[in-house]
């Protein structure tokens, strides 16, 4: 196999492995990779043909694949899909060009972005098993491109001459190494790069809702809390729909709870939601966070809650923990059997509002004409809004500085928030005091439905009407259906989707959307491993000491072992041949010739080789070193041992295996030209 | 800590390839911290990360893998002599990639493309000296730039190994070939070995019979000392050549004794490999007569070391023996 089909053969493979992803992207159109394709295919069943062109070809082709591109187009979709075009038909071309290792090295850089492009455009959790394919291509291609180099003529014929065995390896080291690096490295989002950041891919509580973020999301499969009926009675579908709080606080894209102004209470105190009343007619619940943010989670139908630990009211009702949050907490709650009980708290000016548009205001007019109470008024906005508007959590292009604007108006899809937010701002519009509701809704119920598994896929926002003093703040939801967390029994089927959907949540929350927010948690999860390890371990004040003590030696020996190394004088240990000749001597006893008190480094060597014929050019070479290090004077180093011990560890495989001449032991012969020493 | 100050045997030198990876990896750095996108990030981390495995792998490559050479046992000025190189590589889990040996001149004399872990490999590699006399053979130097190629690394591997090159030989035909005749013809009688009185003590020099070592001098001087006895054979032959040269420094005289050299070198091999015993004086310095061919080095050892010498140096030594030829540069030709 000569160099140059070698060369397009390597080209040929890296350019087919880099348009694998492409067909289902949308980012490059089909007859683009579809010409890579067919010039990788050619490239590979054909590598010997090489074409010539000449420049004025080459300066044509460069011409057409510009205005092909220019053609196309595709800038709308973003600078990705043109410069992409551009990227796959100069690599083809280039491509088809390859004859020796120049050109070959010209093209790398082309098939390297061709293969970035793909890369980074996939966001399905295959691109993972792609991804380390990958390495173990880059890998198997780079050293085959510098042993090229090296070797300059290939030595067998059609093989490649590095081993996918000794790839393999290399390619899973560097993967593994490079997770800490991906964990680690921080995450800056510079918006003069970046552009608008921090968008939120899967679904979860948050006490801050933000509208503005692009792209997919998906259901996290994270549970969030168990709530449990104590007296073993079936719970109620009702009873999941868990209200954190109202978010009053409205920009053009974030909606955001009310600070909490009354004094807290103490722990284990309970807590009348709707003032006290007698808990008859009442089932009490406990419910467990099991990853406790600032806000508790109660049933809307809940009356009574306590919790053993200080809490704040907000202005809407919503339970805030005072103080620092614990690992996890239980807390309980009474809840009606017949239907929740309404909020009273009057509506309050409030200093941000949704932002008011013409166009919106007239929709609201539209929608709440012909009805006149309150009540039919937020009903007609609701069925408006389930009839009209689909539920979907599919990735979206462009939403513009005003979210809820765009969904009324242009997008006409999206996912509970933009349905709950778009309510508010109708109902605003129309005169209607409304607030967004948030927390969780549904959730998986076991098969004695006396317990409820409560996920991050379940948390849902809704719609809080102010409907007059004596109805208080009545719930509606605009959310389709569809779109509503259910409330269901588990079963083996919704237990696979479950696990399918948790790799597609860690997917999308710890690779592909990973940022600050989870580089923070990892760090905390570390610092709380390191706490409890603390706390298991139980050191006194004194052992922590002697730790440290411990430790500033042994970095201090360590310092000085390296700064020891370096210097050219000899270390204080063993000369280290000469302690392998020592345990050369030392097998030979065992293997029963009679060392005699005398025996020499020579006279030990020749027994060693008369024993182990195969290995005397190892001994030779042992031997000269060991006869350096005791009587010439020869200084040795850490390397000098790490070489004698890896040497001994060698010699003594090869004493097992009968001290043979060695696998490769062959004469081999090197012709050099005629050149002076 | 540098790399050269903490390996300080081995040498650490950037690669085009290695420059241009590394400031593609800042550039990849920079626009992965910038825009915060996970898919440059995993690329910038398997980048970094294949950096580190790329040098710890060839760092333990070089660190294992050794390089026994065996000198060639004569080498003649202007004729190969093949040096015997075995590379092994003791580990038992790394193989050894691209493996490349450099001789002084920084040119690839052997190429290994691949090593196994615990195999090794003899390569014989042909060296050429011009001139005779102590050269240095290296040093050469080992170096690894596999797996990825970001660094040649290096380690010396003939660190001032001196070995001794004999003259030149010339082709046979000439002033050579009557010389050779010339002891062909003659009657002498063959060296006896030990038997003989004794002539003198002297030091122990490279090539001398261990049997003729004197043990009680040697015992006694703490060095070994050897005793030269006086040969039975009456007219033992002998090669006379005065190192003696008008004007030393000059090049055309200078050429003419190496010359002259490269003809007793000539005489002394064709002879013994006839069968004919031989001894040398050059200058002050009498070299018994040898007679078998493995123990020519007795005899071609001073032939490689003699330096021309001013004309005041004393001449060459009577010698018993006869004298078949006598080498000298007259002055003018």
């Amino acid at each position: 196999m000569t160099e140059a089909v070698r060369y397009r053969r390597l080209a040929a493979v890296l350019l087919l492995w880099g348009i694998v992803p492409l067909p289902w992207l949308y980012i490059i159109q089909p007859p683009f990779w579809g010409v890579a394709a067919l010039v990788g295919g050619w490239l590979l069943i054909r590598p010997r043909t090489v074409p010539r062109l000449s420049p004025l070809t080459s300066n044509l082709i460069g011409l057409v694949i510009l205005a092909v591109v220019l053609f196309v187009g595709g800038a709308r979709v973003g600078p990705l899909r043109p410069l992409g075009h551009l990227l796959l038909l100069v690599a083809s071309v280039r491509a088809v060009g390859v004859r020796d290792r120049r050109t070959f090295l010209g093209l790398l850089p082309a098939l390297f972005l061709v293969w970035l492009v793909a890369l980074a455009s996939s966001t399905h959790v295959s691109v993972l098993l792609y991804f380390a394919v990958s390495a173990v291509l880059w890998w198997w291609v780079g050293m085959e491109v510098t042993l090229l180099g090296v070797v300059r003529a290939p030595a067998a014929a059609g093989m490649s001459l590095v081993r996918l065995r000794h790839v393999l390896p290399a390619a899973a080291m560097a993967v593994l190494l490079a997770v800490p690096v991906f964990v680690a490295m921080p995450r800056l989002g510079s918006p003069w790069i970046a552009g608008r950041g921090g968008v939120q891919s899967v679904t979860g509580f948050s006490s801050r809702v933000r509208l503005s973020g692009v792209g997919h999301i998906r259901r996290s499969q994270e549970v969030a809390l168990t709530m449990r009926a104590l007296h073993g009675r079936p719970l109620r579908p009702e009873w999941s729909r868990l209200r954190a709080t109202a978010l009053e606080q409205v920009t053009a894209d974030s909606w955001a709870p009310r600070r909490p102004t009354g004094p807290a209470t103490g722990a284990g105190t309970m807590l009348w939601l709707h003032g006290e009343r007698p808990l008859t007619a009442t089932e009490e619940l406990e419910i467990t966070l099991l990853r406790p943010q600032r806000f508790l989670f109660v049933p809307t139908a809940a009356v009574a809650v306590r919790v053993p630990l200080p809490v704040t009211r907000d202005p809407s009702g919503g339970l805030v923990v005072d103080g620092e949050e614990p690992a996890s907490l239980t807390y309980s709650v009474w809840v009606r059997s017949d239907g929740p009980l309404p909020f009273t708290d009057a509506p309050q000016p409030r200093a941000t509002r949704p932002p008011q548009h013409p166009e919106v205001r007239s929709l609201a007019r539209r929608i709440v004409a012909g009805h006149r109470g309150t009540a039919e008024r937020a009903a007609a906005v609701e069925s408006f809004l389930r009839a009209h508007y689909r539920y979907t959590l599919e990735g979206t292009h462009r939403i513009g500085p005003d979210p809820i604007k765009w969904f009324l108006l242009e997008g006409r899809q999206g996912h509970c928030e933009y349905f709950a937010g778009a309510m508010v701002v109708l109902l605003e519009s129309s005169g209607l005091p409304a607030r967004m509701a948030a927390g969780y809704s549904g959730g998986e119920v076991n098969p004695a439905g006396d317990e409820l598994v409560v996920r991050q896929a379940n948390a849902h926002t809704w719609v809080e009407a102010w409907l007059g003093p004596a109805a208080g703040w009545q719930a509606f939801d605009p959310t389709p259906a569809a779109g509503i967390p259910d409330f269901a029994t588990g079963t083996m089927g919704a237990g696979v989707r479950v696990l399918w959907e948790r790799v597609q949540a860690g997917w999308d929350r710890y690779v592909l959307t990973y940022g600050l927010g989870e580089q923070l948690l990892v760090l905390e999860g570390l610092v709380t491993t390191m706490e409890g390890l603390a706390r298991r371990l139980h050191p006194g004040p004194l052992a922590a000491a002697g730790a440290g003590v411990l430790f500033l030696w042994w970095v201090l020996a360590a310092l000085l072992r390296r700064g020891r190394h370096a210097s050219p004088r000899r270390t204080k240990r063993r000369p280290p041949a000469a302690w392998v000749m020592e345990r050369l001597r030392r097998r030979l006893a065992r293997r029963g010739v009679e060392v005699p008190s005398w025996a020499t480094l020579r006279w030990v060597a020749a027994a060693g080789v008369r024993c182990w014929p195969g290995l005397d050019g190892e001994l030779a070479d042992l031997l000269a070193r060991a006869e350096g290090e005791l009587y010439g004077g020869r200084a040795w180093r850490a390397t000098d041992h790490l070489r004698a011990r890896r040497q001994w560890a060698w010699v003594r495989r090869r004493m097992r295996s009968g001290g043979d001449a060695g696998p490769a032991g062959e004469m081999v012969a090197c012709r050099r030209g005629d050149t002076p020493v | 800590m540098s790399f050269s100050s903490t390996f300080p045997q081995l040498r650490l030198r950037p690669t085009r390839w290695g420059l241009i990876f590394l400031g593609a990896l800042l550039v990849l750095g920079f626009a992965a911290v910038n825009t915060s996108n996970n898919a440059l990030m995993a690329l910038l981390g398997f980048a970094l990360a294949s950096y580190v495995a790329s040098g710890a792998w060839s760092r333990q490559v070089l660190a294992l893998v050794h390089a026994r050479v065996e000198s060639p046992r004569e080498l003649f000025a202007g004729r190969a002599a093949m040096v015997e190189l075995e590379l092994a590589n003791p580990s038992r889990w790394l193989p050894a990639y691209g493996l490349v040996v450099r001789d002084q001149d920084d040119r690839p004399v052997l190429t290994e493309a691949l090593l196994p872990s615990s195999a090794r490999r003899r390569h014989g590699v042909e060296v050429v000296c011009q001139r005779r006399g102590w050269r240095e053979l290296g040093p050469w130097r080992l170096d690894v730039l596999m797996p990825l190629g970001f660094f040649t690394k290096s380690k010396r591997l003939l660190a001032g190994r001196r070995v001794l090159v004999y003259p030149s030989l010339l082709p046979s035909g000439g002033p050579v070939a009557g010389v050779v005749a010339a002891l062909r013809r003659g009657d002498h009688l063959r060296a006896r070995g030990r038997e003989g009185d004794v002539l003198q003590l002297r030091d122990y020099r490279a090539g001398d019979d261990r049997r003729q070592l004197h043990w009680k001098q040697t015992a006694r001087q703490q060095r070994p000392i050897v005793v030269d006895r006086q040969q039975r054979a009456e007219q033992q032959p002998f090669l006379v050549l005065d190192p003696r040269l008008s004007d030393p420094s000059d090049p055309r005289l200078r050429e003419r004794f190496e010359r002259m050299v490269s003809e007793v070198a000539t005489v002394v091999v064709r002879s013994l490999n006839e069968g004919c015993a031989v001894g040398l004086v050059i200058g002050s310095t009498v070299i018994p007569p040898v007679a078998s061919p493995g123990r020519r080095g007795r005899l071609l050892r001073p032939l490689a070391e003699v330096e021309p010498m001013p004309t005041d140096a004393p001449p060459p030594a009577v010698v018993a023996g006869r004298t078949i030829a006598t080498w000298r540069v007259e002055k003018g030709g």
